[in-house]
């Protein structure tokens, strides 16, 4: 393949660290990829070439002067959903209201990028305050889905999902509180990886609900999943929900998969559509195959736990954005303002009752399925990949209606805290992505990750690009 | 059976919040409220006294 910019994450940084690429060959190669694509998905908000050239060449120099860190990122170009702050640089968070709100700090996580010497190409499109499934944004524009423009790029992170299945860079962070990594790692046919709550910093990046957000990275791959998660995960004492995450070793690919118990989640895998229904039962052949041995499991309480997760999510959406609300509420898209209008009037009581059943219901899944597998395998989106046209929301009640169907099969897993990583494993009859998750128990993204890896290997769905 | 809230319920709060929220809206989300608070009283999973937030952090090491 003679294009760089269609090389994997892991692909770029071995020829950095190989020297057979410079950092400012890749930045360039992916200038070129963002030329073609920026258009007809939408994807930037903020393309910040200069920076970019002028953190390049700091890569390369470093690396011809022996001073390049360890750790898999040196001098790959990346670029990270609008909502992580950079010290003096704009960022929108996908609102009318940020348009022009310089932040005062830099996130963690965009800290550690740049300490393992990746180069940050600018910021991507989100759905308004992350607060969105499909990718839709009134006010910077839908980004759009490579594989078809017509089609939802999926959200909230949608920046992140449309430039990396573009190969418009080679990795993006992205934030998930209800789905909003997985859904466009799935709907754009890429890797996302939500992991544990508390697992990666999120100091300095724009709250959604913060008992449920996480920060996690979108990629080509699981394994460049691997290298990003890697170099983001782990205590920061500017979080204090970070003070139990573990040190994060990528793992080594494993050779096939005798021994993995993957519990398939019945009742989730069949809610599917039948549309999607044979790539998922061909990715379940697929792990199979490698040897993994597949039991059925069932979440305890699944629609308590969607329930609970929903009430968390609006009450904390609302109490972040009440005094926006009354002061300035034609800052907000009218849909999100209605939606969030819910939140506000939600009883403080059903709040707190959700926070208080958060522990017995985390404990009871760990107890009923994870004692039974080491993964557990659903669908990511129990549909195919909807048009925007037939997403576009105007009321809270088109706002339930479509982002509800979506988050069903993600929400789950914000609300219990467990890491879940999304692969693509093949397309719907309309030609766009269709993924499937691989959640575990706290903290096993190492696992989940390995699984992720094996199959990849072996279906080979992440070399297909769109457009070529 | 309390009886349910319903529209100028949720338009109180929101003007003690700051908040206008129309009749209409309003009226929606004191529906979706019942219907909501309906399932999650009906459901097998319910808290006990002792049960905390915290207890989240503490499933999850």
């Amino acid at each position: 393949m003679s294009d760089p910019a269609l090389w994997t994450l892991a692909e770029a940084a071995a020829a950095v660290a190989a020297r057979r690429i410079s950092s400012r060959e890749l930045v360039r190669a992916c200038l070129a990829r963002i030329a073609m694509w920026q258009m007809e998905t939408n994807a930037f908000i903020d393309l910040r070439e200069e920076q970019a050239w002028r953190m390049a060449e700091a890569a390369d120099a470093a690396l011809e002067g022996g001073r390049a860190p360890g750790g898999g990122l040196h001098g790959v170009p990346l670029a990270h959903k609008d909502m992580f702050y950079r010290a003096g640089e704009v960022s929108t968070c996908g609102s009318r209201l940020r348009r022009a709100w310089r932040a005062g700090e830099t996130a963690t996580v965009l800290s550690r990028l740049d300490g393992a010497g990746a180069v940050d190409l600018g910021t991507l499109n989100m759905a308004e305050w992350a607060g969105g499934a499909t990718g839709h944004n009134m006010w910077f524009a839908d980004a759009r889905n490579p594989w078809d423009a017509r089609y939802a790029s999926g959200g909230s992170s949608s920046g992140s999902g449309a430039a990396v299945a573009a190969r418009m860079v080679f990795g993006a962070l992205g934030s998930d509180t209800g789905g909003s990594i997985r859904l466009p790692a799935s709907m754009c046919g890429v890797a996302g990886l939500k992991p544990t709550y508390g697992a990666v910093s999120r100091h300095a990046v724009m709250p959604r609900a913060w008992s449920l957000d996480v920060v996690g990275p979108l990629a080509r791959t699981a394994a460049d999943c691997a290298l990003l998660f890697a170099a983001i995960a782990g205590p920061d004492a500017l979080d204090p929900t970070t003070a139990d995450a573990p040190v994060f070793v990528p793992p080594v690919r494993p050779d096939g998969l005798r021994g993995t118990v993957i519990g398939v989640e019945r009742g989730m895998l069949d809610s599917a559509d039948a549309a999607v229904r044979p790539v998922l039962d061909e990715a379940l052949g697929v792990l199979r195959g490698l040897g993994a041995t597949l039991v059925d499991v069932a979440i305890p309480d699944l629609e308590a736990i969607f329930d609970h997760g929903g009430v968390i999510s609006a009450c904390e959406a609302a109490a972040i954005h009440a005094q926006a609300m009354r002061e300035t509420p034609e800052g907000f898209a009218p849909d999100l303002y209605q939606r969030m209008l819910g939140g506000l009037a939600t009883p403080a009581v059903m709040y707190i009752q959700a926070l208080r059943l958060r522990g017995r219901l985390i404990t009871a899944v760990r107890r009923e399925v994870f004692g039974r597998c080491s993964a557990l395998f659903c669908p990511t989106v129990a549909m195919k990949v909807p048009t925007r046209e037939a997403t576009r929301t105007r009321t809270a009640e088109d706002v339930g209606r479509v982002h509800g169907k979506l988050v069903r099969l993600t929400r789950p897993f914000n609300m219990l805290g467990l890491p879940a990583l999304s692969l693509p494993c093949g397309f719907d009859g309309d030609g766009l992505p269709v993924g499937f998750q691989l959640a575990g128990p706290p903290h096993a993204e190492a696992g989940l990750l390995a699984v992720g890896m094996a199959y990849e290997q072996e279906a080979g769905w992440y070399r297909r690009i769109p457009g070529g | 059976m309390a009886e349910l809230p319903d529209g100028g319920t949720v338009m109180s709060i929101g003007a003690v919040l700051g908040v206008a929220i129309p009749q209409g809206r309003a009226e929606a989300i004191a529906r979706d409220l019942a219907v909501l608070a309906g399932r999650l009283a009906a459901s097998s999973v319910q808290p006990v006294v002792e049960d905390e937030p915290a207890d989240a952090l503490r499933a999850l090491r």
